[in-house]
């Protein structure tokens, strides 16, 4: 997965509301149909550097199964971080695609 | 919940329970994380045990991902930022102060003035008197013969200072300072003048045309620098003289000088009177004590009393400021002890931290990296800490030159060279290498013996917590002592009134006033003015004012036929016959001076309560007489004593002094002081006109009011002394936040031990006293140390920084109650978080 990747796809999972690590990597996988194949503990580093950074709070709550959980939320800053790393990334898929002669120029 | 801005608390020292605290929800998150998916599985149709470890591979390293959270939660950017800065800031400090002391010691031992700069064998004649005392003052009789029978100098010359009146055509005169040179005086400095030339040889004759040479001072400052300042004349003491030349900026003598004229004299006038300065060239080959020795020949070598020294001229600039300089420099660098030691340790603790880390195999990347990285990020702090100190000290230092030099501030160009920044840097760097190397080498060591040497570690970081503790302390006794001295100061009696007095010096010279009496005819005049002016209750005039300039000192016999070994050393002062009323001073037995004194046949006198007891214990001193030191040794007669009055200088213990009367001694140079009936602000206009109105050639400084004068001279001293109780208080400040973090650190250690105890049974006062108890030694260690180095160091400085007991117990003991109470309440407030750890967290995860 390219270096930033993850970042984006555990903000845009979050667009959804507030979610534990666990259901995160599940939304993941299940959008993807399995394609995203992630090692689910690189995860956590990453929510936790998200976390210091200010794009995502945290909060311990109940989980489905009565389980005390930890729950993460999207915070202003990081909706913003998003639409930031979702332009970067269609800017590079544009460009890649024209490389690979995907979608013709001017179209 | 944390931001990127992070609140007050994430910049405080790791807490051991918040570090409990954060170890136990990442590893709650974490489980919860494989309970699900081995749920997830086990609903999917798995094994429960199958699926287990399908969720542990699934996840990847646990304990490696749990060490990078918590690796992320701890070292937020801006907490480490915070900490880099702090030990900077540290740094700064430490190497700044060095550093300011170190740019006076670089120009007072290194940059002489450009007039001695190539002047490393120009010698000065000294006289060490058999009391120890120095003087620079020859006799015209000795440099005479010196001129024409010695043979070690290649070339004497004789100088001599005094006060002036200086105009310009058209200017209002002012007070100015003339040196009187003779000949070859400026070939001999090896420097020309920037414009026009030195003396020609005739012009040291005499009754030759008065010429003179301005310094560049003078040129800028009253002709504004401009060329044609040669064709002007500048009026000395109401004489002409022709301006011939200008002597470079650079070109500074001992005492500020103005301008510079040739010494003349009539054979005749060659007499004993000790007021000239002599100097020469040594020939090459001659040493210092064979020349010393062929001039006190010529002198007489059997003179008991005065012995010749010649003195160097960075002797002359640099003895009575350089151990005042090392005793700054001592001081300073005790405080960047205690930086480094701060620094160093906090460095020291944090590796402790990744040691145990490493040692619990938390992490896995901890290796030889690490501390690598430490060695560059001592480096970059202390380099940083070196420039940034370096940056402050060019900053402070002026402001600081007052204090440090005194009157020989502005003999020396303060700035920035290669020598100061070297020292700067290698000071940097070899402190970099000494925090970096240090514990790289020792943790590097510890792979091998992990248990041993983590108790080395504890213990090292112990030993430099009671230096910390103990340089703290030598740093607050010294501000104590010199607080002390200054509340002392402060508490003595002035012994006269300084309230409604005006004063401004007075110089009255030139043909006019070339006698004593026409000089005592001129302040006649002011003072029969000055009494029909309302407002002025009385008018008067002393020579040094009280509790400001020190009193010059004279020598004396109690026996006119005494040797010349009994004489001894008294202050005296000139004044005024109402000067000792009209000041307030206490009148303690027999009179005062009165009009009739001024012509009697027999000297008289007026001595303070300090030489009466010293000179005549339990005897009635007035009717005694006394002999000046004169070469008729003119017999006095004490009329008088009076109060002691407190004198300008560290010196609160008031010192034998004895008072002239003007009318008899006489003197060009004087203070007027004046008591006003009403605000004496309100006179000062009346009474300058009333100067002017008598002769307008007399230079007139603006009145002061006494009381300001004082009140700034107080506020100088109080300045001084604050530097160093500030420094004191950050030293305190120091040693306390290192306390609070070793404490924190050793209980994050200790965690595991503490949560035992609990669980055990121990109480939180049991815990408190468990954490306290390693700090209470260190303390008193400390503290211990800490008095017995300032009881060897203070007395260095009796003298230099204050007056007084170097071992008085007021200061110790405040200085010692201080530091420990502060310390243990910070350390109590530090230990009683340990005793509310959770026992079962610590247990677990400490």
């Amino acid at each position: 997965m390219l270096q930033g990747t993850l970042d984006m796809l555990i903000l845009k999972t979050l667009t959804l509301g507030p979610m534990h690590g666990y259901a995160i990597v599940r939304r993941i996988h299940q959008v993807t149909e399995d394609v995203l194949q992630i090692e689910e503990g690189s995860l956590y580093p990453a929510l936790h550097r998200m976390q210091r950074r200010g794009w995502i709070e945290a909060e311990w709550g109940t989980s489905e199964n009565n389980r005390r959980a930890k729950y993460y939320r999207l915070t202003s800053v990081g909706r913003r971080q998003l639409q930031t790393e979702v332009s970067i990334w269609e800017r590079l898929s544009r460009a890649t695609e024209k490389v690979l002669g995907l979608e013709p120029d001017g179209a | 919940m944390s931001g990127w801005i992070p609140s007050k608390k994430s910049l405080r020292p790791p807490d051991p329970a918040k570090r409990l605290e954060l170890e136990r929800d990442i590893e709650e998150e974490l489980r919860f994380h494989l309970d699900m998916r081995a749920l997830d599985n086990q609903a999917a149709g798995m094994d429960p045990t199958v699926a287990h470890a399908d969720a542990l591979s699934r996840f990847g390293d646990v304990d490696q991902v749990k060490a990078q959270c918590l690796h992320i939660q701890q070292n937020h950017p801006w907490h480490r930022l915070t900490e880099v800065a702090h030990s900077v800031g540290m740094l700064t400090l430490g190497i700044g102060g060095v550093c300011v002391v170190f740019l006076v010691l670089n120009a007072v031992l290194f940059r002489l003035p450009l007039t001695y700069q190539e002047n490393h064998d120009w010698l000065a004649v000294w006289w060490q008197h058999e009391d120890g005392t120095m003087t620079s003052n020859s006799s015209l009789q000795d440099f005479l013969v010196w001129q024409e029978e010695q043979h070690v100098f290649e070339h004497m010359t004789l100088a001599q200072y005094y006060s002036v009146s200086l105009a310009s055509a058209g200017r209002i005169p002012a007070r100015g300072r003339v040196k009187q040179v003779s000949r070859g005086y400026f070939a001999q400095h090896g420097v020309a003048p920037v414009l026009g030339r030195g003396f020609l040889p005739e012009e040291y004759d005499v009754g030759a045309a008065p010429v003179a040479v301005l310094s560049y001072d003078l040129w800028q400052r009253r002709y504004q620098g401009k060329h044609d300042v040669l064709d002007d004349s500048l009026l000395i003491n109401n004489t002409p003289h022709a301006i011939v030349g200008v002597m470079p900026a650079d070109f500074q003598m001992y005492y500020q000088t103005d301008a510079f004229a040739p010494f003349t004299f009539a054979p005749g006038q060659a007499g004993a009177e000790r007021k000239y300065l002599a100097a020469g060239r040594l020939r090459a080959g001659v040493t210092q004590a064979t020349a010393a020795d062929a001039l006190q020949a010529l002198h007489g070598a059997d003179d008991p009393v005065w012995r010749i020294k010649l003195r160097s001229v960075q002797d002359v600039y640099g003895e009575p400021v350089r151990s005042q300089l090392f005793v700054y420099l001592g001081l300073m660098t005790l405080l960047l002890l205690l930086a480094c030691m701060h620094v160093f340790r906090q460095h020291w603790s944090r590796l402790m931290l990744r040691q145990k880390s490493w040692i619990q195999g938390v992490g896995t990347s901890w290796g030889a990296s690490p501390l690598l990285v430490g060695l560059i990020e001592a480096l970059l702090v202390a380099l940083a800490g070196g420039l940034l100190g370096l940056g402050v000290a060019r900053l402070m230092v002026n402001s600081l030159l007052g204090p440090l030099l005194g009157d020989f501030a502005h003999l020396f160009d303060i700035h920035i060279d290669a020598r100061v920044l070297c020292f700067a840097l290698s000071l940097s760097v070899m402190l970099g290498l000494a925090m970096g190397l240090w514990p790289f080498i020792v943790l590097r060591k510890r792979t091998g013996a992990r248990t041993r040497s983590s108790s080395q570690g504890r213990r090292t970081e112990g030993a430099l917590l009671a230096l910390e503790i103990a340089l703290a302390l030598v740093l607050l006794v010294t501000a104590g002592l010199m607080g002390r001295s200054l509340l002392d100061r402060h508490n003595t009696e002035l012994g006269f009134d300084p309230g409604s007095m005006l004063t401004t010096p007075m110089v009255i010279s030139g043909p006019q006033y070339a006698t004593g009496r026409t000089q005592a005819a001129y302040f006649a005049e002011v003072f029969s003015r000055l009494d029909t002016l309302q407002g002025v209750q009385a008018a008067s005039l002393t020579l040094v004012l009280p509790g400001i300039d020190p009193q010059p000192r004279v020598s004396i016999f109690l026996e006119k036929q005494a040797p010349a070994t009994a004489q001894q050393a008294v202050h005296f002062n000139v004044v005024g016959t109402d000067y000792l009323d009209m000041m307030g001073v206490a009148l303690r037995r027999g009179r005062l001076f009165e009009p009739e004194d001024a012509g009697s046949a027999v000297g008289v006198t007026v001595i303070n309560e300090a030489m009466a007891t010293h000179l005549w214990p339990g005897q009635d001193p007035v009717g005694q007489h006394l002999f000046l030191n004169n070469p008729s040794r003119e017999r006095v007669e004490v009329i008088g004593v009076v109060g002691n009055v407190q004198q300008g200088g560290w010196h609160p213990e008031a010192t034998p002094a004895m008072y002239g009367l003007y009318w008899r001694v006489g003197g060009g140079a004087m203070h007027l002081v004046v008591k006003a009936e009403i605000d004496p602000q309100m006179l000062v206009a009346s009474i300058e006109e009333t100067l002017r109105s008598i002769d307008k050639q007399v230079p007139l400084e603006p009145l002061a009011p006494m009381e300001g004068i004082l009140a700034r001279q107080a506020r100088t001293d109080f300045l001084f002394v604050a530097v160093f109780m500030v420094l004191g208080l950050v030293a305190l400040a120091m040693a306390a936040l290192s306390l609070r973090r070793s404490l924190i650190h050793a209980v994050h250690l200790r965690s595991r031990e503490i949560g035992m105890r609990r669980l055990l049974g121990a109480t939180t006062y049991d815990v408190q006293l468990l954490a306290l108890r390693p700090f209470l030694g260190r303390l008193a260690a400390g503290v211990a140390i800490g008095l017995i180095g300032a009881a060897l160091i203070t007395p260095f400085f009796v003298g230099l920084l204050f007056e007084g007991d170097p071992l008085d117990p007021v200061a110790y003991a405040s200085g010692a109650l201080l530091l420990a109470g502060a310390l243990l309440v910070v350390a109590c407030a530090s230990a009683r978080k340990a005793a509310h750890l959770d026992p079962i967290l610590a247990l677990r995860y400490g």
